[in-house]
């Protein structure tokens, strides 16, 4: 197996660890995302998922068979793409904006720039940008939960919009039902609990560390407490780190091996400027959530992060400098 | 020394030439170019307010000349062989992304008769729709009247309009309220002193039919129009003394979109919904709102491009009434 | 050389859009509708012939110490002239080519040309290689403009080509619609020229 992934600089040892392994444990971690988002909003989002990964693996099977490439489809890194683009997705959205995102994750942002380990940007990430951009309407055409649909009627809102209008904190959701996932929102991103879970089996099977995750979400929670409404100090940060896609972009996205740092170090940078952009969208942008945003615009600054946390060879000496 | 000169005069015959050259043409385009401003200024005067045939401008007042984010640049009157037949009044306005100037006509039945967008740069697709005709075509017929103090938010009829060509008009005698359900969703979820209760249900979309249930001082005034399959209600509905903004929004599947809303107040409600041909484009625009209103303002802009829109014209009706009928600037 | 020959050049072989990359500030910003592209291109060829060829004939008599200054004057005499004359006579155009008109100046096809063809090139050459690189950029704006349109409005030349099914996806239009479109048309042509070679 000639594409072993390198997770880590160097020195390095070898392991039985392959892509296919390491996107199986990451399929699996999605699963509980996916039955919350089902349990919420019915059978249309495990049909979104569906469309998503069907698109994603035809069209990296085609690119690469005109592209003269071996056809790789069976690392399953298409599968995943097709997962985190559909969780990245409203479950009313229209399936050929499901399956035109798919083509573009893969084929515009990840094959273009030959293919898996060589994007520069999350593939699911930058084609629910361009989605957005695209189509704005549909795309942000939300799906109200089909659970406790009539006793809490006002839950259809996400809570992020509530939260930057400070006059309707009164309308917010309870906190257990934005953890749980009861409000609107995308497919994946709703539920931080099934999130987390997922996570939690992540970071046993070291498929991910906490550096990333911990730096982000620590972050966000940090700044919306002092930059709140009201004044300092008094920002709603329980609601901000289980609302918008947060979790999912924390633990299933920021850490991506591809567009991120791989130096320890370089992960906390990572982690703190994803959650710095984030806030700053949030609290005082014109988006509701900025987690994507965030993201993709640390992918591009990776390579920088990793360029000034080399670790030394031992024995080096510190440059003058 | 000599060569440093001989090097800057020729640059200075090159310059002095073109300098001639420049003001050849000037000389020559200036009286085209002034006369195309003028036609251009005057054919949008035209257009909002089609019976003036000249056009005399009068003094604003200064202090009832702006209102947030509206202002009143110029006022005209419209004179058709000596007579006066209207008023044009220029309003500024901030939309989304850069301001907005409006040219708009007022008759003298103190009814809007036209609205034109002079100048906009909008986001193309969305917010820079706010120059179709059927957007703007919305607010003629608008009236002082009518309209009274609570005109001042239309935000919502205006978006789902904008996004969609969106269909049904449930017109409550307090303002222009109200579209495709979407829209009435957000007016009522922002405000909470809308006078009519108003409930749209937009389904699958291509037609609009409309029902007025009300009490009896209740003026149902329903009119609907059909178009293609599909269908769609709006539905209003008088309620006397209710203060809950209660609004609820669904989406169901694809094609499928609820918006409940109900705006409370206690006025007579008056509804009249409209169906219009955009019919497809209603079930969208109904699905658009009717979720979060802050993701179309922060995407689209189409949301904030109309409601800044709706509020200039009816920042334009107000001045109108209170100074140029009210006697304040002759 | 022979003229049509360098008419060609600047159609193809040296196409300022997709092969020299110049003047990409109007490229990306004029070219969300075909007729923009049209009108850009013709103005930007208008400008660019005519101070071609004014260089071309000055080209003895302008030191080169002051070279740079004296082709930014011709072409912004030749600018000025034109925004003057589209917007007494095609009102039209000019208010929906707004403020690229002026930075035709600073487009950098004007003094490339000026410097690296038309100061060393009698004036015939000096016209034709005006004609040529400004046809080339028209015909790649036009290119652009079209994409853009019929995929982010639905329209070719403001009628309506795809279907009323069909949603327009409104990025196209927008600034990235921009970078995507360029990008991809440049990988495809490097690649179908590639193949030709």
């Amino acid at each position: 197996m000639n594409n072993s992934l390198v997770v880590s600089s160097y020195p390095h040892i070898r392991s039985k660890e392959t892509v296919s392994r390491i996107m199986l444990d990451v399929i699996l971690a999605l699963v509980p995302a996916a039955i919350a988002s089902v349990i919420i909003f019915g059978w249309r989002s495990l049909l979104v998922i569906g469309v998503s990964v069907l698109s994603a693996v035809i069209s990296e099977a085609l690119i690469q068979k005109i592209m003269k490439k071996p056809i790789t489809i069976k690392d399953l890194s298409a599968v995943v793409t097709g997962i985190l683009l559909a969780y990245n997705l409203s479950p009313a959205v229209p399936l050929w904006i499901v399956a035109v995102g798919a083509v573009i994750a893969i084929v515009l942002v990840k094959q273009v720039f030959g293919g898996l380990g060589q994007n520069f940007m999350n593939p699911a990430l930058a084609a629910r940008a361009i989605l957005l951009a695209a189509w704005p309407v549909q795309m942000t055409t939300w799906k109200k939960p089909i659970i406790d649909a009539v006793a809490n009627a006002t839950s259809s809102a996400t809570p992020l919009p509530i939260l930057k209008d400070g006059e309707t904190w009164a309308k917010l959701p309870p906190l257990m039902d934005v953890f749980v996932g009861k409000v609107g929102g995308s497919i994946g991103e709703i539920s931080a609990l099934a999130l987390l879970i997922g996570a939690g089996y992540l970071l046993i099977r070291k498929v991910i560390n906490w550096r990333i995750p911990a730096s982000f979400i620590g972050t966000v929670a940090l700044l919306t407490w002092i930059f709140g409404y009201n004044g300092l100090f008094t920002g709603r940060w329980e609601y901000h780190i289980f609302s918008g896609g947060l979790m999912l972009g924390a633990f299933f996205m920021a850490n991506d091996y591809a567009t991120s740092p791989v130096t320890p170090k370089g992960q906390i940078i990572m982690g703190i400027g994803c959650g710095v952009i984030t806030t700053v969208i949030r609290l005082a942008g014109g988006y509701p959530d900025g987690v994507s945003y965030s993201i993709l615009i640390m992918n591009i600054a990776a390579p920088l992060i990793e360029r000034y946390t080399r670790p030394r060879i031992y024995g080096e000496v510190k440059a003058n400098v | 020394m000599s060569n440093t000169l001989k090097i800057g005069l020729r640059l200075v015959v090159v310059t002095v030439v073109a300098a001639l050259l420049l003001g050849l043409t000037n000389l020559a385009t200036q009286e085209p170019i002034r006369l195309q401003r003028i036609k251009a200024e005057n054919a949008a005067k035209q257009a909002a307010l089609p019976q003036a045939e000249t056009f005399r401008e009068i003094d604003l007042v200064p202090g009832s000349a702006k209102s947030g984010e509206s202002e009143i640049t110029q006022v005209f009157v419209g004179e058709s062989g000596g007579e006066t037949v209207g008023y044009v009044l220029m309003v500024k306005t901030r939309g989304y992304v850069d301001e907005v100037e409006l040219v708009i006509g007022i008759n003298n039945n103190d009814e809007v008769e036209a609205v034109q967008i002079s100048k906009q740069s909008e986001t193309p697709g969305l917010g820079a729709r706010v120059v179709e005709t059927a957007f703007l075509q919305q607010f003629h017929g608008l009236g002082i009247d009518a309209t009274g103090d609570a005109t001042a938010d239309a935000d919502g009829g205006a978006t789902a309009d904008t996004d969609g060509g969106a269909t049904a008009d449930a017109d409550s005698s307090a303002s222009i309220d109200a579209d495709g359900g979407a829209t009435t969703e957000i007016e009522a979820e922002t405000e909470t002193d809308a006078d009519s209760s108003a409930t749209a249900d937009v389904t699958g979309g291509s037609t609009a039919d409309a029902d007025n249930e009300g009490s009896a001082d209740a003026d149902s005034g329903a009119t609907s129009d059909e178009t293609g399959g599909s269908t769609g209600e709006a539905d209003s509905q008088e309620t006397t003394d209710i203060d809950s903004g209660a609004t609820d929004a669904n989406s169901g599947a694809t094609g499928d979109t609820d918006a409940d809303a109900g705006a409370t107040g206690d006025a007579d409600a008056d509804a009249s919904a409209t169906g219009d041909a955009d019919a497809d484009a209603g079930a969208t625009s109904g699905a658009t709102s009717s979720g979060d209103d802050q993701d179309i303002q922060a995407i689209s802009g189409a949301t904030v491009t109309s409601g800044a829109v709706t509020r200039a014209v009816n920042f334009a009706l107000q001045y109108y009434r209170d100074v140029l009928l009210g006697g304040g600037a002759k | 050389m022979k003229k049509s020959k360098i008419i060609l050049n600047g159609i193809i072989t040296e196409n300022p859009t997709f092969r020299l990359v110049l003047g990409m500030c109007p490229t990306l910003a004029v070219t969300t509708a075909a007729i923009n592209g049209v009108g850009m291109g013709l103005a930007t060829a208008f400008v660019l012939i005519c101070s071609n060829l004014v260089i071309s004939l000055l080209k003895d008599y302008i030191p080169s110490q002051v070279r740079i200054p004296s082709f930014i004057v011709v072409a912004a005499t030749f600018v000025t002239i034109t925004g003057m004359l589209m917007e007494a006579y095609v009102p039209t155009l000019f208010n929906s080519l707004g403020i690229f008109i002026p930075l035709i100046v600073v487009n950098c096809i004007i003094l490339g040309r000026a410097e690296s063809f038309a100061s060393k090139s009698t004036p015939m050459d000096a016209v034709a290689d005006g004609l040529g690189m400004g046809l080339g950029f028209t015909i790649s704006l036009t290119l652009l403009g079209i994409i853009r349109a019929v995929l982010g409005s639905g329209t070719i030349f403001g009628a309506r080509l795809m279907p009323q099914a069909f949603n327009p996806a409104v990025i196209m239009i927008l600034p990235p619609g921009a970078f995507i479109t360029l990008g991809l048309l440049l990988g495809l042509l490097n690649k179908l020229t590639a193949k030709a070679r």
